[in-house]
């Protein structure tokens, strides 16, 4: 019954699909552009106005970072500015892969989605992000992270959270811009890069373009596995990224190709030191067609066509004498329709629908899928509704997806936001159910695997001080049920479905901004106790998770000291954790408590160096020298991965805008 | 299991729906926008600013900022580029606008006295006491009212024209 109803659907409806945007753009508004004063006294005003909820209204617990306070910070790296972040933090994989946790729980395989301009980053394989000098980010516009569940919006990819990236685009950037940047540890270069993007109009079309290519050393300390046997990582451990993204519109018709090409030289392998360094390629494609439709003023709808292509954790040609070769590709084509409806002037709705294909080829000597073939696929169908209904008393979100896989039970995750403000305080009251889907290597390794489930409450309340200074709390319980775990135990490796895990906790930001520059202060605390600790995650006796600090403080401060000059402070303190250090007689894990560690930051900001439009930012990361690492935040033999030294950066921007448009 | 196909047909129906086409409509703020952009045509400002920039403040949160940032990036007002700027209350930066939100129009007194005489427009938005010029929503449509004692306290001039286009004039 099922799959008839899904297979009319497919056929009468012809397509289906999603929304990728977590705060909606506003429309275009070109057709207005040229009217006269007389003109617009007949234009009509439409109900969507009430449509875009405010930060302080919207159902969710949300960070936006702007393009300026990126490039104050003197970041480099998407990993400098999401630790600033309350409830990010970063550990190691494999590989010398750098994935991200949540609030404690390690999200690093499904559980956190990265989007950038609306396209999946999410490798379909395993699920992963790889971090560190990854993703170019002098390119970027804003950041907006929901720090807590999207799955009813976003799929199962966005159990714990998800990080919407928009870079550049024709509407907020006419121009050339041209960035490069070079950092030094004490022993070797850091990082260095250039990137150039554009952005102008040919008649009614618009086009952009971004070109970055980069490279870097994830540290240049000694990496020492269990066994004792180590190598130094200066010159060893690369880390390379080519991105291009361009884009293109014409009358609401959006075309994207965006291509990303990520290379680790890996000598830390799986849990040993290889004989030889060799590089772990993560190579990636995406195409989008989407058209915005604005059927009425009430009515708009957004029919796309996707097509990806991954072949991530890929292992050939070169590789270690004491690895094996990995190169499996992934193809996913998809269709969908994503609608957005103003029923009333406080009230509106947003659905779609997406089909998805998965498809899967090994192309290493006799590799197979769970079917026994070199290639294997999946279908996938959800559909999602949302409504918005903003009454004199509050503004009440109801929302819900529904996804269905060929091999995998169905899910449905509903999820229910209730938020209010008060003059000068709000509140946020939300329930989310969230999932993540398994992969097709889960699916490979494990045995009769399922979707893992997320339910997770939330409370913010938050209090505006003055016209820029806010402070915003909150507290969160989460609890995800047969959650897929790695194990790997006598040279087996498999994926299962074990018991529950998860943390509660709270956060605290406060933001200030004035003509003098702007602070944001925020800590950030997690604990298990009370809830099922897995053997993978668990610690000795102590209700953290494996990995990830307890508790954690940022301070980022800018000051602008005259119209040319700003200098920007950040302190991060990173409370006590664990890691695993080694294994002892008997084979038993060893647990060691690290002490609380500060990274500090310091850059000077300089606008319009001589030359217009030329910008600059020098300064140092980890001024203190911290011996930061990332941490497996799995117990699964691999030691901790050194992070960078302190290092001198400098940045070189040239910006060259042009405004003399149509 | 019929709680699920429910909402899959509640899915389909909605994506399936077509009302009629309106007439011309748009989002109240950047119709708002709009006018802001119009009004330049229709005001004079002191010869003595020569910079190469024509510069537009908000004061307070306002959802009239993303589309004055979007006509910043796709107009020009003569030779000159339009910078929008979101300014703090204590700010006394120079701009040649000054677009005061709903929630702060009750400083409008103290904004109107800091920039006496400083060939600044200032604008507001649904204030209960006007400043030079208020915009204000009749029957679905942006309308203006316009002040003429606060006009020539700001050291602005308006013309005859945009005076009567407005729907008031004090």
């Amino acid at each position: 019954m099922k799959k008839i109803v899904l297979t009319l659907l497919v056929v009468t409806r012809g397509f289906f699909a999603f929304s990728q945007e977590a705060i909606p753009e506003n429309p275009d508004s070109a057709s207005f552009f040229n009217l006269s004063l007389e003109e617009l006294l007949n234009v009509e005003i439409s109900v969507a106005s009430k449509n875009a909820l405010t930060l302080r209204e919207s159902p969710g617990i949300v960070t936006l970072i702007t393009e300026d306070e990126i490039r104050n910070s003197g970041a480099n790296d998407l990993i400098e500015v999401l630790s600033m972040v309350p409830g990010l933090h970063f550990g190691v994989d494999v590989e010398g892969a750098v994935g991200i946790g949540v609030r404690g729980n390690w999200g690093h395989e499904g559980k956190v989605l990265l989007l950038i301009d609306g396209q999946e980053m999410n490798e379909p394989l395993y699920s992963t992000v790889q971090f560190g000098q990854h993703y170019p980010i002098d390119q970027i516009r804003k950041i907006e992270i929901i720090r807590g569940p999207g799955s009813s919006v976003y799929g199962g990819n966005a159990e714990y959270a998800v990080i919407n990236i928009i870079t550049n685009n024709h509407l907020e950037f006419q121009g050339l811009a041209v960035t490069t940047a070079y950092g030094q540890m004490s022993r070797t270069f850091a990082s260095r890069s250039i990137s150039v993007s554009g952005g102008h109009h040919v008649g009614k079309m618009a086009v952009n373009l971004g070109l970055h290519a980069g490279e870097g050393n994830r540290s240049e300390r000694t990496f020492e596995d269990y066994s004792g046997n180590s190598y130094d990582m200066a010159g060893q451990s690369g880390l390379k990224n080519l991105m291009l993204n361009f884009s293109t519109e014409f009358k609401g018709l959006n075309f994207r190709l965006l291509t990303d090409y990520y290379e680790i030289e890996n000598k830390d392998g799986y849990d040993k030191v290889l004989l030889e360094a060799e590089p772990v390629k993560f190579n990636s494609t995406f195409l989008d067609l989407n058209y915005n439709w604005k059927i009425t003023n009430k009515l708009s709808i957004a029919p796309q066509l996707k097509y990806k292509t991954q072949s991530p954790w890929k292992v050939y040609g070169k590789i270690s004498p004491d690895d094996d070769e990995y190169f499996k590709e992934l193809k996913r084509p998809s269709a969908g329709i994503s609608a957005h409806y103003d029923a009333r002037r406080n009230f509106n709705l947003d659905g779609g629908a997406e089909y998805y294909l998965d498809q899967a080829i090994d192309h290493s000597e006799g590799g197979t899928f769970s079917n026994g073939e070199s290639a294997i696929s999946y279908h996938n169908s959800a559909f999602y509704l949302q409504g918005l209904w903003s009454n004199k008393i509050f503004n009440l979100t109801v929302g819900a997806r529904y996804h269905v896989n060929n091999y995998y039970s169905p899910i449905f995750v509903p999820r229910i936001g209730i938020t209010k403000v008060i003059r000068k305080a709000h509140f946020k009251l939300l329930y989310s159910a969230a999932y993540r889907t398994p992969s097709i290597e889960n699916i490979r390794l494990g045995e009769n695997i399922d979707p893992e489930k997320t339910n997770v409450a939330e409370f913010e309340t938050g209090y505006q001080f003055a016209e820029n200074s806010y402070l915003t709390a909150n507290v969160y319980d989460i609890t995800t049920y047969n959650a897929i775990e790695y194990f790997y135990i006598n040279g087996e490796e498999g994926y299962h479905n074990s018991g529950s895990t998860g943390t509660r906790g709270f956060e605290i930001d406060y933001k200030f901004k004035n003509s003098f520059g702007y602070a944001d202060l925020n800590v950030a605390y997690y604990s298990a106790r009370g809830k099922d600790k897995s053997d993978s995650y668990r610690v000795n006796n102590d209700d953290m998770l494996l990995g990830f600090p307890g508790f954690v403080a940022n301070c980022v401060l800018n000051i602008k000291l005259n119209d040319k000059i700003n200098i920007s402070p950040s302190f991060s303190r990173i409370g006590r954790r664990y890691e695993v250090s080694g294994v002892d007689a008997e084979g038993l894990s060893i647990y060691t408590k690290l002490k609380p560690e500060v990274l500090a930051n310091l850059f000077l900001g300089l606008q319009h160096l001589k030359i217009k439009g030329l910008n600059a930012s020098i300064g140092c990361a980890n001024i203190f020298d911290a011996q930061s690492k990332f941490i497996q935040p799995y117990n699964s033999n691999h030691a901790p991965l050194p992070g960078r030294s302190r290092e001198f950066r400098i940045i070189l921007r040239y910006l060259l805008e042009n405004n003399n448009k149509k | 299991m019929r709680a699920k196909l429910v909402l899959l047909l509640l899915a389909f129906v909605f994506t399936a729906f077509r009302p009629g086409i309106d007439g011309n409509e748009g989002n109240e703020y950047q119709i708002k926008a709009m006018f802001v952009f119009n009004f330049i045509k229709y005001v004079e400002w002191p010869t003595t600013n020569p910079s190469t920039e024509f510069t537009i403040g908000v004061i307070g949160e306002s959802e009239i900022t993303e589309p004055l940032e979007r006509i910043a990036v796709q107009k020009k007002v003569g030779e000159k580029k339009i910078i929008i700027k979101k300014l703090a209350l204590e700010d006394d930066t120079y701009c040649d606008i000054i677009i005061v939100s709903r929630s702060r129009s009750n400083k409008l007194v103290m904004l109107e006295k800091r920039y006496a005489n400083k060939g600044i427009l200032i604008i507001s938005d649904e204030a209960p006491n006007p400043a030079t010029i208020n915009l204000i929503t009749r029957e679905s449509k942006v309308r203006f009212e316009i002040n003429v004692a606060l006009a020539k306290n700001c050291g602005v001039k308006i013309s005859s024209q945009l005076l009567t286009l407005a729907v008031a004039v004090h």
